[in-house]
């Protein structure tokens, strides 16, 4: 992502329309990452589109200094949106038709097939141990940066990810 | 191959099948028009409270006109008595 420390002041000054560079440099990076946690682009989407709103009145209240980098910052922010649509979701299941009518025109068969199999294979998981093993396994993260996503220790992320892979190997061998 | 590898396999093939997943083509403009409606709400949300000092706004504009009217006769007796007095050199 690119440096978006100048957007980032300009917002903050009271420019809104500046707000779309941020958007444009990073709305690719971030429906990719939620739709990889939350298995479809529409609750992808939905889950960005909140964050960006969150990060625009960070922005605007002086919550976000911009002392820290911009895109880790997003990251974050989409990340604990995705787990709280995926802890909600586990109280209120979504219906399947809804589900499947979802993720209609807006990937390839592959991407839509790809996205629903992650997704059926994490649906055990706890929401913060698949989202630690998307940001690592997926997305390519190392762990100091997770560790910075997840606000969290780099042990504490170790131990996710551990749980994570001991949970899908079970799941393995009961199959 | 061993169920570590296999997870890794099946992770690596996923995240490359998913590697080109993009938002739609109004993603932006659908955010943009948020963010638009959210700068509305903040201003909206400035002005509100402003409705609140009106009515003392009201008295107070209210009550400077009574003292400015007043103030006005007073001076104007004043005036009119001044008219009566004679100066004595």
């Amino acid at each position: 992502m690119e440096n978006l420390t100048e957007a980032v002041a300009r917002v903050r000054s009271g420019e809104a329309a500046a707000f779309q560079r941020i958007v444009d440099a990073t709305s690719a990076r971030l429906v990719r990452l939620a739709a990889r946690m939350l298995g479809n682009v529409v609750d992808a989407e939905d889950v960005v589109q909140e964050a960006y709103v969150k990060a625009y009145r960070a922005l605007m209240t002086g919550e976000f200094d911009g002392r820290a980098n911009v895109s880790t910052w997003l990251y974050r922010i989409v990340t604990n949106q995705a787990i709280d649509s995926m802890r909600g979701r586990a109280r209120r299941p979504r219906p399947t038709d809804t589900a499947d009518e979802s993720i209609s025109d807006l990937a390839s068969a592959e991407q839509q097939l790809a996205l629903t199999e992650l997704s059926d294979w994490m649906s055990e998981l706890p929401p913060d141990q698949r989202a630690a093993l998307v940001l690592k396994a997926v997305e390519g993260m190392t762990s100091p940066e997770i560790a910075e996503i997840l606000q969290c220790s780099e042990g504490a992320v170790e131990q996710r990810l551990v749980r994570a892979r001991a949970a899908l190997r079970k799941r393995s061998e009961g199959q | 191959m061993s169920q570590e590898q296999d997870i890794d396999a099946r992770l690596s093939r996923l995240a490359e099948a998913t590697a080109t997943v993009r938002p739609r083509a109004d993603f932006s403009g659908r955010v943009m028009q948020r963010i638009g409606a959210e700068q509305a709400g903040t201003l909206l949300a400035l002005r509100t409270p402003a409705w609140r000092f009106f009515p003392v706004g009201m008295l107070a504009a209210a009550l400077a006109l009574f003292w400015a009217v007043s103030v006005n006769d007073q001076v104007n007796e004043a005036m009119a008595s001044s008219d009566d007095t004679e100066l004595s050199w």
